[in-house]
C-alpha cells in the first residue's frame, strides 16, 4: 500500500472532522466525519465552493477564520467555550438533556505549497460535546446549594461582589436582603428534619418564582437566604421584599398530609459607595433582626437606606 | 528562558533585530485585525525587551492598580520555536485611560463569550504574527496550540500574580494598536526554553551576517 493510500484512508476514517479548502473556498478534502455530520458526501462536495454546498450553515466566523490563515499564514482556532460550534452538526451520541448540536473545538491549519505560500487551509473539527456537558454540570453543581437548588453561599457572595463593582462603575444603586425563615427550629422539632428540608425547598421555590429576572438569591446559612437587588435602591428593595414576604405567607408548604404556613423575616439595606460586602450584609442582617424583634413575618429596611432619595 | 539568572540570552543588536522582525510580522497583521473589528487598524511594535518575568508581571500589576482589571490570553507554540506566550491587554505606561478590553466591551459583540472570542482571536493574531514572523524570516517552523483565556477582567493581582511563570526571563514585545482615533496597547510576553533561544540567536546572526 502506498503512503498516499495509507494517509488517504487515515484522514477519511479519523474520528475528527477534516476538510480542506483552497483560496476560492473550493473543497479539496472532505472526510467521512464531515459527510455524516452534514449529510453531504465527498462526491457531492469535492470541487464545489463551501458557501454553495452549505448555504446558511457556513457562518461569517468560519469564513473569517479561514481568510485569516490565508492572509497571515498562521493558525486560527475556535473553541466551544466561546463559540459552541463552527458548523452546525447534530450530536453524535443522543444523550438525554444533552446539547442540541455537536460542541466543537476547531483548528485552522495553513497548508503550504512549494514556494512557501499558503495554498490551502485544513479545518479540523473535534467533537467535545461530552466535555461541554460535564463542564456545564460541574459549573452548575459548584454554584448550587444541593438541597434547595438556589445558589450556594460562595456563589451568591461572588455575584454580590460583581454587582458591587458594577454599581461603583456605573453609579447605579444596589441593595441586599437577608431573609430568615421564622420558627424554623419549631418546624424541625415538630415534623422532623426531613420536613425542615422540605420547608427550605418550598421557600426557595417561592422566592425563585417571585423575584425579578435580574435579582439573585442564594442560601447564605441554614435557614437564611441572601437576596441581591441590582439597580434598586433601599425603598425599591423593601417593596420587592414585601411582595416576597406576602407570597411566602400565602403559599403553605405541603408536608405529608398537612399544609404548614411559613413566614419569613426580611431585612433590606442599600449599598453605600465604598462600603464592603461585609458591611452591606451586616446592615441587612441588623434590619432582619429588627424584623424578628418586632414580631416576625415582616420586612425592615435599614434606617439609612429608607431615608435615601431615589436615584434609580 | 532557562532558570539561570546570569545568562543574558540576547544582545542589544539581536534585540533590535527581533524588534524589526516583530514590526514586519505584526504590521502585516493589521488587515486581519481590521477584518475582526470591521474598522481600519494600524499596528506597530515600538519595543522588544528582555525582562525578568516575575518582576515585570509585578510591575504590570502595580501600575494597573488593585481596582483595575487585567485581561490576559495565553497560547503555546512548538516545533523549531517552542514556548508559551501571554498577551496582557494592558499597558501600564500608556496614556489612554481606556484599555482595548473596555473598548471591546463597549463596542464589540454582545455576549461575554463573543467578547472573549474576539480577545482570543486578537491574541492569536498577535502571537502568530510576532512569533510566526520570527519563524518565517529565520527559516524556522512553528505550530500553535489553541489560545485560552488566562484572566478576563480580573482584579489585577489575582490571576497573573498567582500563576507560575514558566521561566525566569521573557521576551516582551510591546504592541500598539491604533483604532479609530484611539491608541491602545498590549504586552506580549514570550517564554522560550534554551534550545529555542539558541536557534533564534543563530538565525538572527545569520540574518545580520554576524554568524
Amino acid at each position: 500500500m502506498s503512503y498516499e493510500s495509507l494517509f488517504a484512508q487515515i484522514v477519511d476514517r479519523l474520528n475528527v472532522g477534516v476538510f480542506v479548502v483552497n483560496q476560492d473556498l473550493e473543497i479539496l478534502v472532505w472526510n467521512r466525519f464531515m459527510a455524516s455530520g452534514t449529510g453531504r458526501s465527498a462526491d457531492q462536495v469535492l470541487g464545489k465552493k463551501l458557501l454553495e454546498v452549505m448555504p446558511g450553515l457556513a457562518s461569517a466566523a468560519l469564513i473569517r477564520k479561514i481568510r485569516t490563515v490565508f492572509r497571515l499564514g498562521g493558525f486560527a482556532f475556535s473553541s466551544w467555550e466561546q463559540r459552541p460550534y463552527i458548523l452546525p452538526t447534530p450530536p453524535r451520541r443522543p444523550i438525554t438533556g444533552g446539547a442540541e448540536h455537536m460542541q466543537q473545538d476547531c483548528t485552522f491549519v495553513p497548508l503550504k505549497g512549494q514556494g512557501g505560500s499558503v495554498e490551502a487551509v485544513c479545518v479540523t473539527i473535534v467533537d467535545v460535546t461530552e466535555t461541554a456537558i460535564y463542564r456545564r454540570k460541574l459549573v452548575d453543581a459548584l454554584a448550587s446549594d444541593e438541597l434547595t437548588g438556589v445558589f450556594n453561599r460562595r456563589h451568591v457572595l461572588a455575584q454580590l461582589e460583581v454587582e458591587r463593582h458594577r454599581a461603583d462603575r456605573y453609579a447605579s444603586p444596589l441593595s441586599v436582603g437577608m431573609l430568615d425563615v421564622d420558627h424554623f427550629k419549631r418546624i424541625n422539632d415538630r415534623w422532623g428534619h426531613l420536613a425542615g428540608d422540605e420547608a427550605l425547598r418550598h421557600v426557595s421555590a417561592v422566592i425563585r418564582s417571585a423575584i425579578r429576572p435580574t435579582d439573585v438569591v442564594g442560601r447564605y446559612g441554614g435557614e437564611e437566604f441572601l437576596l441581591v437587588f441590582p439597580s434598586t435602591n433601599g425603598v425599591g428593595a423593601g417593596a420587592a421584599a414585601e411582595r416576597l414576604r406576602l407570597k411566602i405567607a400565602a403559599e403553605h408548604c405541603r408536608i405529608g398530609q398537612e399544609a404548614i404556613p411559613i413566614t419569613v423575616s426580611i431585612g433590606v439595606a442599600q449599598y453605600r459607595a465604598n462600603e464592603s460586602v461585609t458591611t452591606m450584609i451586616g446592615n441587612a442582617d441588623q434590619a432582619m433582626y429588627a424584623s424578628k424583634s418586632n414580631g416576625r413575618d415582616r420586612v425592615t429596611v435599614h434606617a439609612a437606606s429608607a431615608s435615601d432619595v431615589d436615584s434609580a | 528562558m532557562s532558570a539561570r539568572a546570569d545568562v543574558q540570552p540576547f544582545s542589544a543588536d539581536q534585540l533590535d533585530a527581533l524588534r524589526e522582525l516583530a514590526n514586519v510580522g505584526v504590521g502585516r497583521a493589521a488587515d486581519a485585525f481590521a477584518d475582526l473589528l470591521n474598522i481600519p487598524v494600524v499596528l506597530t511594535v515600538p519595543d522588544v525587551r528582555l525582562v525578568e518575568a516575575g518582576a515585570f508581571v509585578r510591575q504590570i500589576i502595580r501600575e494597573a492598580g488593585p481596582e483595575n482589571e487585567v485581561t490576559a490570553v495565553r497560547q503555546s507554540f512548538t516545533d523549531d520555536i517552542e514556548g508559551e506566550a501571554i498577551v496582557v491587554y494592558y499597558l501600564g505606561d500608556h496614556a489612554s485611560l481606556e484599555t482595548l478590553v473596555e473598548w471591546v466591551a463597549e463596542n464589540g459583540p454582545g455576549s461575554v463569550e463573543a467578547k472573549q472570542e474576539l480577545l482570543l482571536e486578537m491574541g492569536n493574531i498577535i502571537v502568530g504574527a510576532s512569533i510566526g514572523g520570527f519563524a518565517e524570516q529565520l527559516g524556522l517552523e512553528v505550530s500553535y496550540t489553541p489560545p485560552s483565556i488566562m484572566a478576563y477582567r480580573s482584579r489585577s493581582g489575582s490571576v497573573l500574580e498567582r500563576s507560575a511563570l514558566p521561566w525566569t526571563y521573557a521576551l516582551v514585545t510591546k504592541v500598539l494598536l491604533y483604532v479609530q482615533d484611539k491608541e491602545f496597547g498590549c504586552y506580549l510576553l514570550a517564554f522560550f526554553p534554551e534550545q529555542t533561544i539558541n536557534k533564534l540567536r543563530s538565525g538572527i546572526d545569520a540574518l545580520l551576517g554576524t554568524a
